[in-house]
C-alpha cells in the first residue's frame, strides 16, 4: 500500500492527498516554472505554489531549500540578497540561461507525460 | 515556540548539514532566519511555521547530501565524461566524412584533410564544453530546434573555412566548404545533445530524491 501523505507535501482534511510516487520530481519542475516568470525568494515560491494550486499543493517547506541549493549548485539558479521595502533582507533566486533551457526541457516532458496520462485515463473512462 | 527555540531549531539544521565553508553556513542560517521572519513573530506563528517546515533531521540530511565535498568530483567527472564522449563522436563523424574507398583496389583510407578536420572538430567540442559550463546561451542552443541558428552557424563555419584556406594560399570551393561545414554543424549538434544528456544522467545519479 503506497504512503498516502508524503513528506514533501502535507494535506489537510479538505485537500487531496497525493501518493509519494506522483510527487517525486515535481518540486524541481515547480521551482523552475515559477522562476521562469521572475526572481523569487524561498517563502515567496512556497506561497505562489500554494496560491496557484488553490492550496492543493502544500509543500513541507523545509524541503524547498535543499532543492534550491541543489539547483544553484547545478548552475540552474543564481542567488542574490536584496533588501525589501520593509528593510528585510531576502535571498532571491533566478534562472540562469542553463536553468531556462532545463526548465523548458522539463516543461516539455511534463506536458508530454500529462497529455499521455489524460489520453489513457480518458480512454479508460470511456 | 519562542525565538530562542527557533534559533536552536535553525542551529540544529545548520550544524547537522555539515557544511564545511563558514560563509555557506552563515548564508544558510541567514536564509532560514529570513524564511521564519516572513512567517511571523508571534509564538503561534512560529510554531505553525516550524510545523510546516518539516523535521530538522530531514532538511539537514538533504542539505548534507547536496553540500558534500564529493559534489566537486561529480561535477569534474561529468565534464570529463561529456568532453570525452563528445570528442569520440566528433572524431567518428570526421572519419565517416573523410573515408575514401577505392572500389577497384578494394582499399579503405582516410582523406588527406582528416587530421586537420579532426583537430578542428575537437576545437569545436572544447569550445562548446567550455560554453556549456560557462553558461553562454548563444552557443548552447539545440540547433535542430532552431533552423535559423543552424543556418547561421553553417554559413559562419563555411566562411571561416574559405578564409582560412585563402590565408594559407590553398583555395577551397564554396560547395566543398559548405559540405565540410555541414559535418561540423552535425558535430556541434551532437555535442550539445551529449552535454544535455550527460547533465541529466548525472542529475539522476547525484541529485537526492525529494522525499
Amino acid at each position: 500500500m503506497p504512503a498516502k501523505v508524503v513528506n514533501d507535501c502535507h494535506s489537510t482534511p479538505e485537500h487531496m492527498e497525493y501518493d509519494r510516487e506522483f510527487l517525486t520530481g515535481t518540486v524541481g519542475v515547480l521551482i523552475l516554472s515559477l522562476l521562469c516568470e521572475r526572481a523569487m525568494y524561498g517563502y515567496e515560491i512556497l506561497q505562489e505554489a500554494e496560491r496557484r494550486s488553490a492550496s492543493q499543493f502544500l509543500m513541507k517547506e523545509g524541503t524547498l531549500y535543499p532543492a534550491l541549493h541543489q539547483m544553484e549548485r547545478a548552475g540552474f539558479l543564481k542567488a542574490a540578497w536584496h533588501e525589501s521595502d520593509n528593510g528585510r533582507a531576502r535571498k532571491y533566486y533566478s534562472l540562469t540561461a542553463k536553468g531556462r533551457r532545463h526548465a523548458e526541457s522539463k516543461r516539455r516532458q511534463w506536458e508530454s507525460i500529462s497529455a499521455a496520462m489524460r489520453a489513457i485515463l480518458g480512454a479508460a473512462h470511456g | 515556540m519562542d525565538e530562542r527555540s527557533l534559533s536552536d531549531f535553525i542551529d540544529r539544521i545548520v550544524r547537522d548539514a555539515k557544511i564545511s565553508s563558514m560563509r555557506e553556513r552563515a548564508e544558510l542560517r541567514r536564509e532560514l532566519q529570513s524564511h521564519f521572519a516572513e512567517a511571523g513573530t508571534t509564538p503561534e506563528a512560529l510554531s505553525t511555521a516550524v510545523e510546516r517546515f518539516s523535521s530538522a533531521a530531514l532538511v539537514s540530511d538533504q542539505l548534507e547530501h547536496i553540500h558534500r565535498r564529493s559534489r566537486f568530483w561529480a561535477h569534474l567527472l561529468r565534464v570529463v565524461v561529456a568532453g570525452a564522449a563528445s570528442t569520440v563522436a566528433a572524431v567518428a563523424i570526421q572519419i565517416v566524412a573523410n573515408l575514401r574507398i577505392d572500389v577497384q583496389g578494394n582499399l579503405v583510407s582516410l582523406g588527406p584533410a582528416f587530421s586537420r578536420s579532426a583537430a578542428f572538430a575537437t576545437m569545436i567540442v572544447v569550445m562548446l564544453v567550455a560554453a556549456w559550463e560557462l553558461d553562454i546561451d548563444a552557443l548552447c542552443a539545440r540547433l535542430e530546434r532552431h533552423p535559423m541558428r543552424f543556418l547561421a552557424i553553417l554559413v559562419a563555419l563555411s566562411t571561416t573555412m574559405i578564409l582560412f584556406h585563402a590565408a594559407i594560399d590553398s583555395l577551397v570551393a564554396p560547395g566543398r566548404a559548405l559540405v565540410a561545414s555541414a559535418f561540423d554543424v552535425v558535430i556541434w549538434t551532437c555535442t550539445i545533445a551529449i552535454l544535455a544528456r550527460t547533465d541529466r544522467a548525472f542529475a539522476r545519479v547525484f541529485i537526492p530524491v525529494q522525499r
